[in-house]
């Protein structure tokens, strides 16, 4: 995604459908190159998907500045949220003998969408908070994790942001995710992060 | 055998006026409107005529794609966002609205065509030279609405059900939203952002269609939908 990384700030850019579909695409590209997925783009699914994210983005755009950074994982969710709604990507075919136990086989779309929310989530976060995201959480590898992502985002789109909060490694809100309430607090510990998978 | 001496290409478009274009758009229009009802007969028809048709379809869009720089579209987005006077940028304008049109309606409802000499007479009269862009974008979307310059018979408020006028006036903002945003840096990426205007009205039309009785509710519309292209 790097070479995509625009001169105005992530957070301006992403705002603006021409980079986000940009962005998108070449981050489809490279999870096609990394996991022989191979994907077919309904870009007009992909526009809706930003503009409902825009306006949800906006509804609940937080007016103190020290909010901003926990907004930063908040929106990506919500990003995350309009992705699984619209569904703008297909996997059109897998590698011969894919491992069905790895999350980019098990459910290709979701950890395509997933994988795209947490990048831009970085580098917003990297690149005006100077904040590192946490390194890749083991949950991001737990096909239980994901069997219970997939499970409970299609009863409940809304849990969405709260499951890129885990896949991030910070700590999920289960019971508003969809309402943006800043909590200072650190990420989960692996022993929570498994009680509070089991909806 | 002596070789045929080459002819110096002609650029067909450019010398082609505002009423000639206009005849050759309701050209590919027909031949395509005709295909698409033949459609069902398609076993009984003859291949050559089917041939003929899609040659005259493709050679009709091919010569209207001909001749539009980025600074043409510089130029209409000038004069959406001030005022002018001079009747040549409006032509101008309606020269570049027409190309996004036919662009555009080869995807969808391509029955629906747009003149550009209707378009050209009715950008002449859109007076207000104090609004700002988006109030003339909204100005423009209303005023070209109300004028029929596109339709299945364009100057004609005739043969179009709902569906089509909402299809009309939706396109119509597309175009407004493109030419009120920040501009491309190429000719292949200005296309690129009239789809994707296209795509996101496609996906604000609740809010577009409810703010086409209030000119102002509309500019406030257009100008936030083109800060996001």
């Amino acid at each position: 995604m790097s070479d995509v990384t625009p001169v105005r700030p992530v957070r301006k850019s992403a705002q603006r459908v021409r980079w986000f579909i940009e962005t998108f695409n070449a981050h489809l590209g490279q999870v096609e190159a990394e996991t022989a997925n191979r994907f077919v783009l309904d870009e007009r699914a992909l526009v809706a998907a930003f503009s409902e994210w825009i306006h949800a983005f906006d509804a609940q755009k937080p007016g103190r500045s020290e909010d901003r950074e926990a907004f930063v994982g908040f929106a990506a969710g919500l990003m995350l949220r309009s992705l699984l709604r619209h569904a703008p990507a297909r996997c059109v075919g897998g590698p011969e003998g894919a491992d069905p136990g790895r999350p980019a086989h098990f459910w290709p779309e979701g950890h395509l969408y997933v994988t795209f929310c947490l990048k831009l989530r970085g580098l917003v976060l990297e690149q005006d908070f100077h904040a590192r995201q946490a390194g890749a959480p083991a949950v991001l590898d737990d096909l239980r994790a994901w069997e219970s992502f997939r499970e409970n985002v299609a009863a409940d789109s809304r849990l969405a942001v709260a499951f890129l909060d885990l896949f991030a490694g910070a700590d999920p809100d289960w019971h508003m995710p969809g309402l943006f309430r800043p909590r200072p607090g650190p990420a989960l510990g692996p022993g929570k992060e498994k009680a509070r998978l089991e909806p | 055998m002596s070789r045929r001496p080459r002819l110096p290409s002609l650029p067909v478009a450019q010398a082609l006026s505002m009423p000639l274009r206009d005849a050759l758009r309701g050209l590919a229009g027909v031949a395509d409107l005709t295909e698409e009802l033949l459609e069902p007969l398609r076993r009984a028809v003859p291949a050559p005529v089917l041939d003929a048709l899609r040659a005259l379809e493709g050679r009709g869009a091919r010569l209207l794609e001909a001749g539009i720089s980025e600074a043409d579209i510089g130029a209409a987005a000038a004069f959406l966002a001030g005022p002018s006077a001079r009747r040549s940028d409006a032509f101008a304008c309606a020269r570049v609205l027409a190309f996004a049109w036919d662009h555009l309606r080869r995807r969808e409802e391509p029955s629906l065509l747009l003149s550009e000499v209707l378009t050209a007479a009715r950008l002449g009269t859109i007076a207000d030279r104090t609004a700002g862009p988006p109030m003339r974008a909204a100005q423009l979307v209303l005023a070209l609405r109300d004028a029929h310059v596109a339709g299945r018979i364009p100057g004609l408020p005739v043969t179009l059900d709902e569906e089509e006028k909402a299809a009309i006036e939706l396109r119509l903002c597309g175009l407004a939203v493109w030419l009120l945003a920040e501009r491309g840096t190429s000719l292949a990426e200005e296309v690129r952002l009239l789809d994707l205007a296209d795509a996101l009205v496609a996906a604000e039309s609740a809010r577009l269609r409810a703010a086409m009785g209030d000119p102002a509710a509309l500019a406030q519309a257009l100008r936030e939908i083109s800060d996001h292209l």
